[in-house]
């Protein structure tokens, strides 16, 4: 004999093993947000670098600015989310992935680049979320400065469970 | 009608007064739950079969690769972040061709995104009690122990707000109109997972003429408080987009 839990979904027979019926089983663990300790939300920060006068970059080279780092210490690397509010976005969040695409402005000169950047990582202790130039070999020498701000809000989701266990 | 049905609260909330996002179960709407999990190990220039998907259809997921990046992590620390370089079609989830190898972690959801869902709302919200006291459910995963303090143990726990999803469907736009709105009413922008429904096999020659998807990232949503606009940012995004929105809000502070 099999136990456990299952609740239904209104309307619809507890006895299935259809997910799709279901608002909860036993046997799937759901998504989901570990609460407290630690705040998710920051709004409108502005961040100074100081990178003047202008600093020479190599070809290929890629110049990463950390923006924030948040520590959550589990000890393991949860699996996360992060969702960024930009000027360009009327109003929206945009969910972004290791290595985003940015159009925005942040006030930096740089001679030549191939793309402008905002990813984030997580390690077992905390979240960073940076800002790169990536500029590719073709496009020679090259030099950077005057990063002098930064305005941006970031929600962040660390979902625990699962952890992204090796 | 008489109304039925289980409410779980989170720690600290008055079950009967809470918002839907404060709860950590209830009948009135499904949760986003995992179906499977494991490693990925996909070398370089080959885009290969990660996983079969089992379920047959269409559902959501979530990849994760691992950091390796000296420069984003000079003090050698492995790390992960989400992705978008891979794709999941009814046979498998798949890894593009990519310049380098790709090493991280795969969650395939089960939910049925062909199947329109809209929950009610309900718009209030209860300040959480400080009482520290551990009430609540708790239901810890097989052969795990009530009394662990891992969270990833559990498959319900007091602490941890699951992802309820508030709305789910596929929109598909066109030239003439290259986004889709939302009305979701929920009175506050959610959190939300986007996926862009493709078809033909443009990377891995075995997945035949079938429809697959990618996760849809890096693109502008124009929101209000009851509504939520995607669109492309220097494209025209013109397809078919299945969402998932969540009841968790974006703006809220957690404590």
């Amino acid at each position: 004999m099999k136990t456990g839990l299952k609740v239904a979904l209104p309307g619809q027979e507890v006895d299935t093993e259809d997910s799709k019926k279901l608002a909860f089983n036993i046997d799937k663990q759901p998504l989901a947000t570990r609460l407290g300790r630690f705040p998710s939300h920051f709004s409108k920060k502005t961040y100074k670098f100081v990178s003047n006068p202008a600093t020479p970059g190599t070809p290929g080279q890629t110049v990463v600015y950390p923006l924030f780092e948040i520590e959550h210490n589990l000890g393991y690397i949860p699996a996360s989310a992060l969702f960024t509010f930009l000027s360009e976005n009327a109003g929206g969040a945009n969910i972004i992935d290791d290595e985003s695409f940015y159009s925005g402005n942040f006030g930096l000169n740089v001679s030549s680049a191939q793309s402008q950047n905002i990813g984030y990582y997580v390690t077992d202790k905390k979240l960073v979320i940076y800002f790169s130039i990536r500029n590719m070999d073709d496009l020679g020498p090259f030099t950077y400065n005057n990063m002098t701000g930064v305005e941006l809000d970031f929600k962040y989701y660390l979902f625990v469970p699962p952890g992204l266990d090796s | 009608m008489a109304k039925y049905g289980v409410k779980v609260g989170q720690r600290g909330v008055d079950v009967g007064r809470a918002a839907d996002f404060q709860l950590a179960l209830s009948t009135d709407w499904p949760l986003l739950k995992v179906h499977k999990t494991g490693r990925i190990n996909a070398p370089a220039f080959t885009p290969q079969l990660i996983v079969e998907n089992d379920l047959g259809r269409l559902v959501p997921f979530m990849i994760f690769t691992d950091g390796s990046d000296s420069i984003t992590q000079p003090d050698g620390s492995s790390s992960r972040a989400l992705s978008t370089a891979f794709f999941l079609n009814e046979k498998g989830l798949y890894a593009h061709d990519n310049f380098n190898s790709i090493n991280g972690y795969y969650i395939i959801f089960d939910y049925d995104l062909d199947q329109e869902f809209i929950s009610e709302v309900d718009k209030s919200v209860v300040q959480p009690s400080s009482n520290e006291a551990e009430y609540g459910v708790k239901i810890p995963l097989k052969g795990k122990s009530m009394e662990s303090r891992d969270m990833r143990d559990y498959i319900l726990h007091p602490g941890m707000r699951p992802m309820a999803i508030h709305m789910a469907g596929q929109r598909t736009t066109t030239a003439a109109a290259p986004f889709f709105d939302l009305e979701h009413n929920l009175g506050y922008p959610p959190a939300y997972l986007v996926f862009e429904k493709k078809q033909g096999s443009p990377f891995v020659a075995n997945t035949g003429n079938q429809p697959y998807l990618q996760v849809f990232a890096n693109r502008v949503t124009a929101e209000t408080s009851n509504s939520l606009r995607f669109s492309g940012v220097q494209a025209l995004m013109i397809g078919t987009f299945y969402f998932l929105l969540l009841k968790d809000p974006l703006i809220a502070e957690d404590s």
